[in-house]
């Protein structure tokens, strides 16, 4: 990164920050910062659900799992839409019926006090791991990247976003949240232009697909019945669903976003707005990682796009004994990674000339010789980890940023970094923001203070914020992932999620259920999920369904045995 | 608060109902799945 890049980065971050401060300095009471101004815009509020959702991990890591595995992943969010019209339908209005400032609330009022602090504490928990998660990830691939200190470069982006949030609460998260992802965007855009710009000039966009096609990076749709694939059209559907009905509908970190709209019109508009777009904006997204792939077909890649595995690989090439194995690999690499380009080079020859047979026939030598590349990047890698066993080989979260500081021009490359460091402050934000709330009211106004006037529970939320925020950089300071970034979030949630969701589930649709018989199955359910993690090897988006019917179904059983003397509904 | 016209009516020129917007929420999604699949079987 040159100067114009770092002014970029520090303008963008610090006028954004700077602004959500300045926009908010007049809220002085617990509703506003809590829920925002209450005339928040639908299509702000879109945005806002957008941000939180897709953190900076999404930015890096998804271009990342596209170029490896193509547009497969691409099948988790199949469950969006009709996640967001059951929440549009059945969720939304009850929470502003209710006027409440968090999800657990309701369960209060549906249930008792135990099985709230139960949905609210599961919360707390998946939440305050997931806020370390999201500044640790970008932080850890930006820092091995750019030589800069981890510890620091977590601790300045996790007291950033500590500071705005405190200061400016709710409304200070939709605000910078808006520029951010106009950021995002921008960054984004370039990226993808410069990308296209870059592939070879006679290979056209028809052509550029056909190559992606052909090795199978443009399968976002596999109606395999099997459970243990990971990513199959049915897994996104059906455990989809579920995974984004707790996301949107249970966890307060949401919640809290549409929640901000004066309205149920304008909060529905805000989700809806997510159920059409969340689709196409992660096919972009992934898409770029396949055009990546595109390009590397023609362009030497290098052998491990992991900072780490290359100044490795580097610090031993004057080292013979070492570096032997390891230089050989790489040799034998760039050999076929010439022959690939070769044959496709004659491929793209062939089809001009119209000739099927060839092309078929140099399409196969590509795809064998691109083979045999993936054979010698895992050796390479095995070698590798025998020789330093701290260093892991992980391309997919490294392919992106490899790309981006290799091939984009200096101003570019500072505006896809601010746009990594936006995407991580505005989902941070939200997460932080959720968890001072939740901390206040679900467990501080009940357990701590039961007579807090609105006053203190604004100084408690915004101590509680900054606490959080706390929690989550020491958390970022001791992570240590050993899954892709994108996967490991989304697998957090998956454990924690169904049963959540289950509470609610219960509550909305299973009148005969009280809370005692609630908070015990909700227990049981848990107990379950863990169990099955770490026994089965099923995909993780089936555990939030599984978690969610367990829930609903051991509460059936219990109240069955508790009898209807338990059961004290209280009308929604 | 809840209204009647929140109830039914998006206040939007199109879709003017709520079962409107979902209506196209689930078409825009089947296009999707229409169009990746489209994409996967010709680029093979």
């Amino acid at each position: 990164m040159n100067g114009l890049d770092i002014f970029l980065l520090i303008t963008s971050i610090a006028a954004i920050a700077f602004y959500g401060v300045w926009h908010t300095r007049s809220r002085r009471d617990l509703n506003s910062y809590v829920r925002g101004s209450d005339h928040t815009p639908w299509w702000v509020i879109g945005i806002s659900v957008m941000a939180t959702q897709a953190s900076a991990i999404t930015f890096l890591s998804t271009p990342g799992q596209g170029y490896l595995g193509g547009l497969g992943f691409l099948q988790v969010y199949f469950g969006v839409p009709i996640a967001m019209i059951v929440i549009s339908l059945f969720f939304l209005p009850i929470f502003h019926k209710l006027h409440v400032y968090t999800a657990y609330e309701y369960l209060e009022k549906r249930f008792d006090r135990k099985t709230r602090l139960f949905g609210a504490g599961l919360f707390l928990l998946q939440r305050g791991i997931g806020a370390g998660l999201t500044i640790y990830a970008p932080a850890i691939v930006l820092s091995t990247v750019f030589g800069w200190s981890l510890q620091w470069t977590i601790i300045a982006a996790g007291t950033i976003v500590m500071i705005y949030t405190v200061l400016g609460g709710t409304d200070a998260v939709t605000v910078t949240q808006k520029y951010q992802m106009g950021v995002i965007f921008i960054g984004m855009t370039a990226a993808a232009c410069i990308l296209m710009s870059k592939l070879p000039p006679d290979l056209s966009i028809v052509d550029a697909l056909g190559v992606a096609g052909g090795f199978q990076k443009l399968n976002a749709s596999n109606f395999s019945p099997s459970i243990h694939e990971r990513y199959t059209f049915w897994s996104g559907l059906l455990g989809g669903t579920f995974l984004m009905l707790s996301y949107f509908g249970a966890d307060q970190s949401q919640v809290q976003r549409y929640l901000s709209g004066d309205s149920v019109r304008e909060s529905r508009l805000g989700l809806l707005f997510n159920a059409i777009c969340k689709i196409p904006m992660q096919f972009c997204i992934l898409m770029l990682g396949v055009m990546i792939f595109v390009f590397y077909q023609f362009n030497q890649p290098p052998l491990f796009f992991d900072a780490a595995s290359n100044q490795y690989l580097e610090s031993r090439k004057g080292d013979p004994t070492h570096a032997q194995n390891l230089l050989k690999y790489e040799t034998q690499f760039k050999e076929t990674h010439a022959q690939g380009k070769q044959h496709l080079e004659n491929w793209l020859k062939a089809r001009r000339e119209k000739n099927e047979q060839a092309a078929t026939a140099e399409f196969v030598g590509a795809a064998m010789a691109q083979q045999e590349g993936e054979k010698i990047r895992k050796a390479a890698a095995q070698e590798l980890s025998t020789q330093n066993t701290e260093i892991k080989a992980n391309s997919a979260d490294y392919v992106f940023i490899t790309f981006i500081l290799h091939e984009l021009p200096h101003g570019a490359i500072g505006l896809l970094v601010a746009a990594f460091f936006a995407a991580a402050l505005a989902s941070k934000a939200a997460e932080l923001n959720a968890l001072g709330t939740c901390t206040t009211i679900d467990f501080y106004r009940i357990l701590i203070k039961r007579q807090a006037t609105d006053e203190e529970c604004l100084v408690a939320t915004k101590c509680f914020t900054a606490l959080w925020g706390a929690a989550a950089i020491a958390i970022a300071l001791f992570a240590q992932l050993s899954e892709n970034l994108i996967q490991a979030v989304n697998i957090l949630g998956s454990i924690f999620y169904g049963v959540l969701l289950g509470l609610f589930v219960v509550g909305f649709f299973i009148r005969r259920v009280g809370g005692t018989a609630l908070f015990w199955a909700a227990l049981v359910a848990q107990l379950l999920v863990f169990v099955l993690y770490y026994k089965l090897t099923i995909s993780y988006l089936w555990y939030p369904l599984i978690g969610c019917a367990a829930c609903v179904v051991f509460s059936l059983v219990i109240q069955t045995f508790l009898g209807n003397k338990e059961n004290k509904v209280k009308p929604a | 608060m809840i209204s009647a016209d929140d109830d039914k009516l998006t206040g939007l020129p199109f879709p003017k109902t709520w079962n409107g917007a979902y209506v196209i929420v689930l078409i825009n999604f089947a296009g999707w799945i229409f169009l990746l699949v489209a994409l996967r079987l010709l680029t093979q």
